[in-house]
C-alpha cells in the first residue's frame, strides 16, 4: 500500500469534489419570510434545490372547524398577509353561494374597489422584494412609501392597514367613508406616474435586464403542469384570468386587460406585475364611476348555518387562483375547509426551475415568484 | 356564477365526461356548475389520464388536492379545470378510513405532488407511488395527522365526529366551553 | 538616536495622519451614504443623533464598540480575529504615496505608482481570510468571489493607471500631479477615467459590484460571522477606508489632486475625494447587482479590451508626437465616449438582447436537470 493510498484510501481518487449542502433559511435575507431552501452546491452552482415548508405552520384549516363562520373571517387576513381582501372574498364567496344569497350591488363594488387597491400594494411588495433579491434597494422603499398611500384608503374604509376584516357575508362590514372616493380619485391620479418612475428606475436598467431576461423560464405547459396561476402563469403566456373568464362579482362590467408575457423569464413576471398595477388603477377608477347607492350588507343572523354541502369558489389574487373549498354539515362550523393557496403551486416549482443555476439566479428567481410563505404555510 | 358563454357549459361538460369515462365513472353530477366525477380508487390514474388528454376536457390544470375525512369514509378530491372551458371538474375519490390507500397523480401532473403530500400530511392518505412521501407542513416526528377527525380523541368530543350532529354540542359537566359563546 | 528622531519626525506623523484620514473616512461616508441614501430615497434618513444627525456615526461606533466580542466556535481562531486588523493594512499603507500638497507627502516615493499598485492588492487578503476561517458557507463563498472579483478587476485598474504613467513620464505621484497643471488627466483621458472608476467600484465591492457581501445571497458575505467591533472594522473602516484612499489615488491621478481652480490646497483633495464617494453613493441607490459570470465576462471582455486599447493608441499618439500628444488623446478618449453614448440604445443593447435571447436556448438545456416534459412523465 502506497502512501497515497493510506492517505485517501483504496480506490478514492486523490482528491474529493463534494458538494456542500447550504441551508438557505429559514432566516435568510431573500427567503420571504421563513422558506427554507436546502441547496446542493457546487462552487456557485445550485445542483439541487430542495424547499422545505412549515416553519409558520399554524393549523389555520383545524381552526377553521373549530370556530364558528363569522369568528373565522378574522383570521382569513392573516393567511396572505400583503393581500388579505382576496382571502376574506373567496371565503364569504363560498358560503354566500352555499347559502344561496344575493350580494347587494353597492358591496360587489366596495369588495372589487377595495381587492383592486390591495392588489396594487401586492404587486407593490412583490416588485420591491424582487429588486432587493436583485441587490437593488432604492425600488424597495420607493415602493413602501407609494403603499403608504394605499394603506391610508385601505385604512379609511377597513380600519386596518393590512388585516381588514372587512368582508362579510352578504356584503361588507360598513359603507365607504365620505371622503373615500375624493382621496381614492387623487390617488388614482397620480399613480401611473409613480409606475412610470419604477420603469424608469428598474425596467429599463441595463443590469437589470441582463440579470432577469431568460432567467427561470416557464413553459407555458409546465405552468400548467404546476397548476401555477396569476401573474406567475400569465407571465408565460397562459392566457387565463379568474376575473374576465369566470367573471364573479362585478368584473364583467368593467373594461381592462390581461396582461400576458412571452417568456415566461423573470423578466416577464415582473413586467406582468407593472401592468396588472396600471389595470388595476383603470378598474378601480371605472368601479368608482359606475357604483350604486344602496345598502352594502345583508341582515343576517349572527350564527350562520349554511346548509350542508360542498362548494369551491375561487378569486383572483395578486398570486394567483386563490380558493376555498368548504364543506357544511349544516352546523355552526365548517366541517372542513381547504385554503388553496396560489403560492403553495408556485413553491412546488422551484426546485424544477432553479435547478442548475447559480446563487445569485436562484434568488432572482425567487423574488421573481412572488412568494409569501403566510398563506402557503396555513 | 355562470360560465362565460361559448365555452362548454356544465351539462355538456357532463355528457362528454360520460361519453369519455364509460364505466370507470360510476356517478357524473353537476354541483353549483361544476361537474363531480365519483371513481373508484383503482380507476383514479385512467380517468386521470383520459381526463388531461382528452381533446375537449383538456384538464391539464390541476387547482388542489383535497382530502376530507367524514368520520365513516374519506374522500380526497382533484379539483382539475381546464382553461379551454370553465367547469372545473372534481375527481372524487372515496376512501376507506381504515386503510387510506389511492394511486398517486403525481405523474400525470407534477404540481400533485405536493398536494398529495399536504394530504398525506393532514390525514394520511397514502398515495401508491408517489416518489417523496413525506410530510410537508408538519414537522417530520409528528405523531398525528392532525386534519383527521379522531387527531387528538382525549380533546375533542366524540360527539362532534358525527357528520349528521348538526346540534349544538352539548356541554359536559364541568366545562366551560369558550366557543359558544359567541 | 537617528532612529528616535526618524520615528518622531517621519513616522509618527506619517501614520497618525493615515489613521486620522481612515477614522474620518469611517465616520463621514458612512453617514453621508446614509443621508444621500436616505434623500434618493425620498426619506430622511439618520437625522435625530445631533444636529441633523450627526451623531449618528460616533453612537454606531459606540454601539458597535461595547458589544459582545463573539468568536464563532467552530472558526480558526487567530484567523478570525487577525482578519480585520490584516485588511486594514491595505488602506493604512497605500495612502502614504498620495501627495497632500505641493511639499508633503507621508512617504515621496519615486515610484510611488507600483507601489500603490502593489500595496493595494493586498486588499484582498484580509477578505480571503475572513471568508475562510469564519467556517461559515456564506463567509466562504463571499471570500472566494473576491478573491476572483478583485483579481479580475485589479487588470483594468492598472492598465489605467499605466495610461497616467504614459501621459506623465512618470511613475512619481509628485510629477503626475505637477504634470497635471494644464489641464487634468481626466479632461485628457476621459475614458481612462471612467474605467478607473468602473474597475475601482468593483474592486472595492461596491454596488453594483457587491457580490462578495450581497446580503440578498451570503446574508452578509465575509463577514457574516463578525460582529461588535471587528465587524465596525470590516463594515466602516476597512471598506470605506479603501474608498476613501482610492478615490484620493482617483483624484491624484485624474483630477489634479490638490490642485484646484483658484487655490492650491488638499481641501481640494478632500472635495474631490468626495465626489467620487458621491458617485459611489450614486450608483448603490439606482444599481441592482451584477451576477458573478457576468461581472467576469463585463471585466474580461469590455474593460480589458477597451483599457488596451486605450493603451495602444495612446502610446501611438505618444511615439506619433512625442512633443503635443494630449490633444490627439483627447480627441480619441472623448469621441469613443460619445460613439458609445451615441450607439448604445440603437446598436448595442439591442446586439446584447440579441446575444442574450441566443443565450436562453443553451441556458434551458443546462438548467434543467431533473424535470417533466410535456406529456408530464417524469424522466
Amino acid at each position: 500500500m502506497s502512501v497515497t493510498d493510506e492517505l485517501t484510501g483504496p480506490g478514492k481518487p486523490s482528491f474529493h469534489l463534494e458538494e456542500m449542502v447550504l441551508n438557505m433559511g429559514p432566516q435568510h435575507p431573500s427567503t420571504h419570510g421563513v422558506l427554507r431552501l436546502v441547496l446542493h452546491l457546487d462552487g456557485e452552482l445550485a445542483v439541487s434545490v430542495e424547499p422545505v415548508l412549515g416553519y409558520l405552520h399554524r393549523g389555520f384549516e383545524k381552526l377553521a372547524e373549530n370556530r364558528t363562520y363569522l369568528q373565522y373571517l378574522a383570521m382569513l387576513s392573516r393567511l396572505d398577509y400583503l393581500s388579505g381582501s382576496f382571502m376574506e372574498w373567496s371565503y364569504v364567496r363560498s358560503i354566500e353561494a352555499l347559502m344561496n344569497i344575493e350580494v347587494p350591488k353597492r358591496a360587489e363594488y366596495i369588495r372589487v374597489i377595495v381587492s383592486e387597491l390591495n392588489r396594487i400594494i401586492s404587486h407593490e411588495v412583490a416588485i420591491g422584494d424582487f429588486m432587493l433579491n436583485l441587490g437593488a434597494v432604492t425600488p424597495f422603499f420607493w415602493v413602501f412609501r407609494d403603499r403608504e398611500d394605499v394603506m391610508d384608503l385601505l385604512e379609511m374604509v377597513t380600519g386596518q392597514r393590512m388585516m381588514y376584516n372587512y368582508m362579510r357575508v352578504g356584503g361588507v362590514r360598513w359603507d365607504l367613508p365620505e371622503d373615500f372616493e375624493a382621496g381614492c380619485r387623487k390617488f388614482l391620479k397620480e399613480y401611473p406616474a409613480k409606475i412610470d418612475d419604477y420603469e424608469q428606475l428598474i425596467t429599463d436598467n441595463e443590469i437589470f435586464i441582463s440579470r432577469t431576461l431568460g432567467m427561470g423560464i416557464i413553459k407555458p405547459y409546465e405552468a400548467l403542469d404546476y397548476g401555477l396561476s396569476g401573474p406567475n402563469a400569465r407571465a408565460s403566456g397562459v392566457d387565463w384570468d379568474l376575473r374576465r373568464e369566470v367573471g364573479y362579482s362585478v368584473y364583467p362590467e368593467f373594461d381592462f386587460k390581461v396582461p400576458l408575457g412571452q417568456h415566461g423569464d423573470c423578466f416577464d413576471r415582473y413586467k406582468c406585475r407593472i401592468e396588472e398595477m396600471r389595470e388595476s388603477v383603470k378598474i378601480v377608477e371605472q368601479a368608482l364611476d359606475a357604483i350604486c347607492d344602496g345598502p352594502v350588507n345583508l341582515k343576517l343572523p349572527p350564527m350562520l348555518r349554511p346548509p350542508a354541502g360542498d362548494i369551491y369558489r375561487a378569486v383572483e389574487s395578486p398570486r394567483g387562483e386563490y380558493g376555498v373549498y368548504l364543506v357544511s354539515n349544516g352546523g355552526l362550523r365548517p366541517w372542513r375547509l381547504k385554503l388553496r393557496d396560489p403560492t403553495f403551486s408556485a413553491i412546488s416549482m422551484i426546485p424544477k426551475l432553479t435547478a442548475g443555476n447559480k446563487i445569485a439566479d436562484l434568488v432572482a428567481i425567487v423574488g421573481s415568484l412572488d412568494l409569501l410563505m403566510g398563506g402557503v404555510d396555513r | 356564477m355562470t360560465p362565460d358563454s361559448g365555452k362548454l357549459t356544465s351539462q355538456q361538460a357532463l355528457e362528454h365526461a360520460r361519453d369519455l369515462l364509460g364505466k370507470i365513472a360510476r356517478d357524473l353530477t353537476i354541483s353549483d356548475w361544476h361537474l363531480v366525477i365519483d371513481v373508484r380508487g383503482d380507476d383514479l390514474p385512467e380517468a386521470a389520464l383520459r381526463l388531461r388528454d382528452d381533446e375537449k376536457l383538456s384538464c391539464k390544470y390541476i387547482i388542489s388536492i383535497i382530502g376530507v375525512d367524514y368520520v365513516d369514509w374519506m374522500e380526497t378530491l382533484y379539483l382539475l379545470r381546464s382553461l379551454d372551458h370553465s367547469v372545473p371538474i372534481r375527481l372524487r375519490v372515496r376512501l376507506d378510513r381504515e386503510k387510506p390507500e389511492v394511486p398517486s397523480v403525481t405523474y400525470i401532473w407534477s404540481g400533485a405532488n405536493w398536494h398529495e403530500r399536504e394530504a398525506y400530511d393532514f390525514f394520511g392518505i397514502r398515495f401508491l407511488g408517489h416518489p417523496d412521501l413525506r410530510r410537508i407542513l408538519t414537522r417530520e416526528d409528528y405523531d398525528t395527522h392532525p386534519m383527521k377527525k379522531d387527531a387528538w380523541p382525549h380533546r375533542v368530543r366524540r360527539t362532534e365526529w358525527r357528520w349528521e350532529n348538526i346540534e349544538k354540542p352539548r356541554r359536559l359537566p364541568g366545562e366551560t366551553d369558550r366557543r359558544d359563546r359567541s | 538616536m537617528s532612529g528616535v528622531t526618524d520615528f518622531l519626525t517621519s513616522f509618527l506623523p506619517g501614520f497618525l495622519l493615515a489613521l486620522a484620514v481612515i477614522a474620518a473616512s469611517a465616520v463621514v461616508f458612512p453617514f453621508l451614504m446614509r443621508r444621500v441614501w436616505g434623500f434618493m430615497c425620498d426619506r430622511l434618513g439618520p437625522n435625530r443623533v445631533g444636529p441633523q444627525g450627526l451623531l449618528q456615526p460616533f453612537a454606531d461606533g459606540l454601539k458597535l464598540f461595547v458589544k459582545e466580542d463573539v468568536t464563532p466556535s467552530q472558526a480558526h481562531k487567530y484567523l478570525f480575529l487577525i482578519a480585520p486588523a490584516v485588511a486594514l493594512i491595505t488602506p493604512m499603507l497605500t495612502q502614504v504615496v498620495i501627495p497632500f500638497s505641493d511639499n508633503y507627502t507621508i512617504a515621496n516615493l519615486n515610484i510611488g505608482l507600483i507601489y500603490l499598485v502593489a500595496v493595494g492588492a493586498f486588499s484582498v487578503l484580509g477578505i480571503l481570510i475572513a471568508g475562510w476561517a469564519s467556517n461559515n458557507k456564506y463567509s466562504l463563498v463571499g471570500g472566494l468571489r473576491a478573491a476572483a472579483q478583485m483579481i479580475s478587476y485589479e487588470i483594468p485598474l492598472i492598465l489605467n493607471i499605466v495610461l497616467v504613467a504614459l501621459l506623465t513620464g512618470s511613475l512619481s505621484l509628485n510629477m503626475i500631479v505637477g504634470a497635471q497643471e494644464t489641464v487634468w488627466f481626466g479632461v485628457v483621458q476621459p475614458l481612462a477615467f471612467i474605467i478607473y472608476i468602473i474597475a475601482g467600484v468593483a474592486e472595492l465591492n461596491r454596488t453594483p459590484f457587491d457580490l462578495p457581501e450581497a446580503e440578498s445571497e451570503l446574508v452578509s458575505g465575509y463577514n457574516t460571522e463578525y460582529g461588535g467591533m471587528r465587524f465596525a472594522f470590516f463594515a466602516a473602516l476597512i471598506e470605506w477606508g479603501n474608498v476613501t484612499v482610492w478615490a484620493m489615488a482617483g483624484s491624484t491621478l485624474f483630477l489634479g489632486g490638490w490642485r484646484g481652480p483658484l487655490f492650491n490646497s488638499p481641501l481640494w483633495l478632500a472635495v474631490k475625494v468626495g465626489i467620487i464617494t458621491l458617485v459611489i453613493i450614486w450608483f448603490f441607490s439606482t444599481f441592482p447587482r451584477l451576477q458573478i459570470d457576468q461581472l467576469m465576462s463585463f471585466a474580461w471582455k469590455v474593460l480589458i479590451p477597451l483599457s488596451l486599447l486605450n493603451v495602444a493608441v495612446t502610446s501611438g499618439f505618444i511615439l506619433l508626437w512625442p512633443e503635443n500628444f494630449f490633444l490627439p488623446t483627447a480627441i480619441f478618449s472623448w469621441s469613443s465616449i460619445a460613439l458609445f453614448i451615441i450607439l448604445f440604445p440603437s446598436v448595442i443593447r439591442k446586439v446584447l438582447l440579441r446575444n442574450r435571447l441566443r443565450l436562453l436556448a443553451t441556458r434551458k438545456m443546462t438548467t434543467v436537470i431533473s424535470g417533466t416534459g410535456k406529456g408530464g412523465i417524469r424522466s
